[in-house]
């Protein structure tokens, strides 16, 4: 299965995510702020990043562009509370497959993350 | 195989990188890094990730904001940031306000009110020339200092900085702007260097301050901090003025650097000038 690398500062929602997740066979390493993501990313190869827009010390996009860098290949879901038009481009650009709004269902996530790994380069890769 | 990001040491700091580190030295001491001295910061960064043997930006800065292991290292870091050059009676026509203008005055009006204490703040001291120069000055011009109480407190962010202020120890090339007589008089010589005297250092006490904090200091008479507001943005700079102003005496003195105004800063200040040397009073 899948090794996906999860970025949220939200406790409660981190630790769902990786408990649920997990549950159906994915492999979830969390971390909870941008640069610990980049470090995640040196390390080890992921299929799927999943990062909140808003996080503490890099943003959510400099986050997606930094590890876009590292792993060109990889699978990016960008979440956040309030996606609107302007933060779908930028992310799009920076090569996510895939924009998730806040409040979401598990059962929500688990179909982004099998779209965005069959899209891997992001959607504007076509 | 190392990642070509991991070895990023050797590469220039990304925009990603630059704004991380801006924020960080933002948030710890204030200072506020404009786009052109990208390349100050990276080298700098650079000179403690090569010290620290830690070969990207990303695990740099995990390193320096771990809460537990980070603080030594964080320290190290904006000590280099910090430490600014510096040379003895920097800005004469200043010295010359200070010690002919300013520092009679004070001293006459302390003298008829049988109060014989002086307390002077060197902010961002560096490497302390600033300091001596000023307890040069006060030597001079106080033929009875041994009967004050005069406390010339030095502060720095950079510890290698006080250290080195501490020491009081100088190579010969960084003694100019001394006169001969002073260096004969404040100073001993010894294997090309000049190491200050203690009637200079007894004066002086150094001790670690970050400006953006609080520091206890009160009633102060005069208080240099010259070439350090300009690292600063425009709401540092007035919370930085803040507390000078409340850590001065009433009517006490503010000395500034000389591409540096309180101009829309702070209104509780008169601008003095005279003969090309500049100050500011309390209202």
């Amino acid at each position: 299965m899948e090794n996906v690398l999860l970025v949220e500062d939200a406790e409660e929602l981190g630790e769902l995510l990786k408990e649920e997740l997990g549950a159906h066979g994915y492999n979830i390493t969390w971390v909870t702020n941008g640069v610990d993501a980049v470090i995640a990313a040196l390390d080890k190869k992921f299929d799927v990043l999943i990062v909140d827009m808003i996080t503490p010390n890099l943003k959510g996009i400099d986050t997606i562009k930094i590890i876009k860098k590292i792993d060109p290949k990889i699978a990016i879901i960008a979440c956040s509370g309030m996606i609107d038009k302007s933060i779908m481009i930028d992310v799009t650009k920076a090569g996510a497959s895939a924009c998730v709004n806040k409040p979401f269902t598990v059962s929500q996530m688990i179909s982004q993350i099998k779209w965005a790994t069959r899209n891997k380069g992001g959607l504007l890769s076509e | 195989m190392l990642h070509p990001l991991q070895l990023s040491v050797a590469n220039d700091m990304t925009d990603e990188e630059f704004r991380l580190f801006k924020q960080l030295v933002y948030d710890e001491c204030g200072i506020n890094f404009k786009p052109e001295k990208k390349a100050f910061l990276q080298n700098r960064t650079i000179q403690r990730m090569k010290a620290t043997d830690v070969k990207s930006y990303y695990r740099y800065y995990k390193l320096i904001t771990d809460a537990n292991t980070g603080k030594a290292e964080l320290l190290s870091f904006l000590d280099v940031l910090t430490i600014n050059e510096t040379s003895f009676f920097r800005n004469k026509p200043q010295l010359d306000l200070f010690q002919y203008s300013i520092l009679p005055e004070i001293i006459s009006k302390k003298r008829m009110k049988n109060d014989f204490t002086l307390k002077i703040w060197s902010a961002g001291c560096s490497t302390g020339q600033e300091p001596y120069t000023i307890a040069i000055i006060l030597n001079e011009l106080m033929t009875d200092i041994k009967g004050w109480k005069v406390s010339i407190l030095a502060s720095d962010l950079s510890m290698t900085a006080l250290e080195a202020a501490q020491q009081g120890a100088y190579p010969r090339e960084k003694m100019e702007g001394v006169e001969a007589s002073h260096l004969k008089k404040y100073f001993t010589e010894k294997d090309e260097h000049f190491y200050a005297k203690d009637e200079l250092k007894r004066l002086v006490i150094f001790d670690f301050h970050n400006l953006m904090y609080d520091n206890g200091f009160s009633n102060l008479d005069v208080i240099f901090c010259r070439n350090v507001l300009i690292y600063f943005d425009s709401q540092t700079q007035k919370q930085v003025i803040e507390t000078f102003h409340q850590c001065l005496a009433p009517k006490g003195y503010l000395f500034l650097g000389h591409a540096e105004s309180l101009q829309g800063i702070n209104e509780s200040f008169i601008f003095i000038h005279k003969n090309k040397g500049t100050a500011y009073q309390m209202r």
